[in-house]
């Protein structure tokens, strides 16, 4: 039974072998030492220290104010100066008692440690103040601590600095332990790292460039804000992260957590002094680990660029059918089949493949081979990297197309590329290739289905085969300015002549007057017609109505009825000269009395035609 | 030397057709320069779109760009629907080696396609006749009182306008200034005179026009302000 309840006993516990009153008269012991102690006085240690007198602006310092002495149970947290420049991120605390004999003598040391975590809000020359603690009457105080902050981080100094003194804790566990983390209390330096693996490179020479991040710390939120461009260079992707995979490793004499964020191969398209683009990235970071808190502060961080001399190719010994390729490569030619049907196509496949910058290979030249047309080549490449190598493929499909039956001879091609180990120029050559080609004369040439309709240039049209009909002048005939003039004159005189006719519609006076010399012309012809028959008489007659009747048409009289006397009133008031009135009166009487009384004419019918034609003008 | 007796001789005595004839034969033969002698001889006597369209051709095969725009210019202001002698004068404008950005308003271009379906004499005449038969017209409206002369002498007015637009749409392509660049590089100097400072290098085929000129010596502005002397044996005036 005994040995039961013995065994049943958890190991690792000291034995009470004296039963149960020793154990209770030595926790008694310690008590009543306890209780003695307190009757004396404390002595008591405040003091506060600094993990680093230098820090940038993004970055923390830890600010451990530690009480420690004997018989300081209950000592109240200590005051902390009011802190305008620093942003208070949390703090934590923790105690140990360390409980000694010493010459029988039992002495117990406490120490109480608040650790606060601060980030300085400004650039400059910053004071922490004094922390206060009052306990048992008596004011303790620390020195003030001067902290200098700067506006890049601080790069971690690569001397070994203090340790703050670590609480032991008596359970054996320690709160601040993290996994993966220094176990002095969290720091806040980040660095991001980019590298080339050669600084000097001929152009087109392959240059690997790899961008690193490290941290101290735990990160969130991780973005790129610059991502790098590569101007002047002809770029290949060899890695870039999709997830950041840590690595501990050291820089700077401290240890950091290291993760590759991009790997490129560059190969420079031009000489000279080019720079690789800085890349920004930003994100948060967990300043303080730990069950209590999980701040997190954002950071920005940018790595420096980098200065790539490029040398230029040498002119010296560069050979004709340099093309551009620099690297290592082999040159290689085929043909997809060695005879040709019906003038068909066939395609001559030079391959060029080795490592460098193949998508950077320019198309070779092709000899010229008498009776085959040689098309415009396809270029392909591929390319693959291996161990941070770029290598590859760039394949000219040249299409050639027989002109005539016949044997014919492709001769050896020849390319040349430059490589930058030897810094020398190499060439390669082609072998010779055969084929035959039948049924090629006659047939057109190109069948559009297997290459399709290609325009090979523009040309003006052709030249016309016969004169044209129109020679048409350049210029403007002058003849042709003659119409304006014309026209107006042609509008003017129809509006003169529509005026004309209105008035002959409306005026009869007018009308009468216009028709009178016309009239009277007439009339005289008429009688003169009748003189010439011989008709005497009738002469008179006529003679006599014409000068009446032009007398009432140019004076809108109407004489068929009036009298002479009547006549030579209204002639009168018409303003007709009284002599020429006369005139005329006398001349009607005249030919009215040879009319009727033809023995007593005073002169020929001839004269009294010249007369009246004489009185008529004076009209 | 030998050219021009040989052009001489085949002158005498033969016709502008034939003249015309064999100056095709010898185009394409390939025999350009004896192309272009001919063609000069058969414009001595007849013009015609088609044979300063052909002598361009000749010009623009010997590769003289600028001779060749000065003759399609001529070509495409007397036979303005002519698509071959349009396309050859786009073609050797933007063959030139100056390149000139010349941005046309799509508008502007359809509005003067439209006016200029009328060559420019024919523009011209048929103005003036129109103008003069629809002042008849309305010399008729007035002394007849009919109507209907009145709607006569407005459609004759229409057509009158419209030729009239169209001889106008030609000014900017037919003007007498009108010059084209006819040797391969030129330099333009600050005055006339081989003493002057060269101002710009201009090459073929470049048109401008012809703003004063002295002894042997022409003042050329270019489309866009810039301008300078040329000797007047470089430079080529279009119209006459």
């Amino acid at each position: 039974m005994k040995d039961e309840g013995r065994r049943q006993e958890p190991e690792g516990k000291t034995q009470n072998r004296g039963g149960k009153w020793p154990g209770v008269f030595h926790s008694a012991l310690c008590l009543l030492i306890f209780a003695l102690s307190a009757a004396l006085a404390a002595e008591l240690n405040f003091s506060a220290e600094v993990d680093r007198n230098s820090v940038g602006l993004g970055e923390q310092l830890q600010l451990t104010v530690t009480v420690s002495g004997t018989n300081i149970g209950g000592v109240p947290r200590p005051q902390l100066p009011s802190l305008p420049d620093f942003n208070n991120l949390g703090s934590t605390s923790s105690q140990s008692t360390n409980i000694s004999f010493v010459n029988g003598r039992m002495t117990q040391e406490q120490t109480v440690s608040f650790i606060y975590v601060l980030s300085p809000k400004r650039v400059g020359d910053l004071v922490i103040g004094p922390c206060k603690l009052d306990f048992k009457g008596t004011t303790y105080q620390t020195q003030p601590i001067n902290i200098a902050v700067t506006k890049e981080s601080q790069a971690p100094p690569p001397q070994p600095r203090a340790q703050p003194r670590q609480p032991q804790s008596p359970f054996g566990w320690d709160p601040f332990a993290q996994p993966r983390q220094q176990r002095s209390a969290p720091r806040g330096a980040v660095h991001l790292l980019a590298s080339a693996d050669r600084t000097s490179v001929y152009q087109g020479e392959q240059v690997n460039v790899t961008y690193t991040f490290y941290t101290q710390a735990q990160i969130g939120n991780l973005s790129m804000k610059d991502v790098p461009g590569f101007t002047g260079f002809w770029v290949e992707k060899l890695y870039d992260a999709k997830e950041l995979n840590y690595k501990q490793t050291t820089y700077g004499g401290q240890q950091y957590n290291a993760a590759t964020l991009k790997q490129a191969a560059l190969f420079p398209t031009q000489p000279g002094d080019l720079k690789v683009d800085k890349m920004t990235l930003a994100g948060d970071m967990v300043v303080s680990g730990g069950f209590f808190f999980d701040a997190t502060q954002p950071f920005e961080v940018s790595s420096d660029p980098i200065t790539i001399h490029v040398k230029p190719l040498p002119d010296a010994g560069r050979p004709a059918d340099f093309s551009g390729g620099v690297g290592d490569f082999r040159l290689s030619a085929s043909l997809s089949k060695d005879s040709s049907v019906g003038g068909e196509p066939l395609t001559l496949t030079l391959t060029v493949t080795g490592s460098g910058n193949t998508g950077l290979i320019g198309e070779p030249k092709l000899p010229v081979v008498s009776g085959v047309k040689v098309l415009q080549p396809e270029a392909r490449q591929n390319t693959n990297s291996s161990a941070g190598r770029i290598s590859g493929t760039r394949l000219f499909s040249f299409p050639l197309i027989p002109t005539a039956d016949g044997k014919y001879v492709v001769p050896e091609i020849g390319m040349s590329f430059f490589n930058p180990k030897t810094a020398s120029y190499y060439s390669q050559t082609t072998p010779r290739l055969e084929f035959v080609a039948t049924g090629a004369t006659g047939k057109t040439p190109l069948s559009e289905s297997e290459l399709g309709v290609k325009v090979l240039g523009s040309d003006i049209a052709h030249i016309k085969p016969a004169l044209s009909a129109l020679a048409a002048r350049s210029s403007r005939s002058s003849w042709v300015w003659v119409f304006y003039p014309l026209g107006l004159v042609v509008l003017g005189a129809g509006v003169v002549m529509g005026r004309h006719q209105r008035r002959l519609e409306q005026d009869r006076g007018y009308a009468r007057r216009t028709r009178s010399s016309r009239l009277v012309r007439k009339r005289l012809a008429e009688a003169e017609a009748l003189l010439k028959q011989g008709r005497e008489g009738e002469f008179y007659a006529a003679l006599s109505r014409a000068v009446l009747g032009y007398a009432g048409d140019r004076f809108n009289i109407e004489v068929s009825g009036m009298t002479g006397d009547e006549i030579r009133t209204e002639l009168d008031r018409r303003g007709v000269e009284a002599a020429v009135v006369t005139r005329l009166l006398d001349l009607a009487s005249q030919c009215d009395a040879a009319r009727f009384s033809p023995g007593m004419r005073t002169c020929s019918p001839r004269e009294t035609l010249d007369l009246a034609r004489g009185i008529l003008e004076k009209l | 030397m030998t050219l021009a007796a040989c052009s001489l001789t085949l002158t005498l005595g033969a016709t502008t057709a034939d003249l015309f004839g064999r100056g095709n034969a010898a185009y394409e033969a390939g025999q350009y320069a004896q192309a272009v002698a001919l063609y000069d001889s058969a414009l001595q006597t007849a013009g015609g779109a088609n044979l300063y369209y052909n002598r361009g051709n000749a010009h623009f095969k010997q590769g003289e760009v600028g001779r060749a725009i000065a003759d399609y210019a001529r070509a495409y202001v007397r036979n303005p629907w002519d698509r071959d002698i349009r396309y050859n004068l786009a073609f050797a404008r933007a063959y030139r080696p100056d390149k000139l950005l010349v941005i046309e308003n799509p508008l502007v271009k359809a509005f003067t396609g439209l006016l200029r379906s009328l060559s420019l004499s024919l523009a011209h005449l048929l103005a003036g006749v129109f103008f003069l038969l629809a002042m008849a017209a309305l010399a008729l409206l007035f002394i007849r009182g009919e109507r209907l002369f009145g709607w006569v002498a407005v459609g004759l007015g229409v057509l009158f306008l419209y030729s009239f637009a169209s001889s106008l749409s030609w000014n900017g392509e037919a003007n007498h200034d009108r010059a084209v660049v006819v040797v391969p590089e030129l330099t333009l100097r600050s005055g006339p005179g081989p003493d002057y400072k060269e101002i710009a290098v201009v090459h073929d085929g470049l048109e401008g026009a012809i703003r004063e000129r002295r002894p042997g010596y022409v003042l050329i502005q270019m489309p866009g302000g810039q301008g300078g002397w040329a000797d007047t044996a470089a430079v080529e005036q279009i119209f006459r």
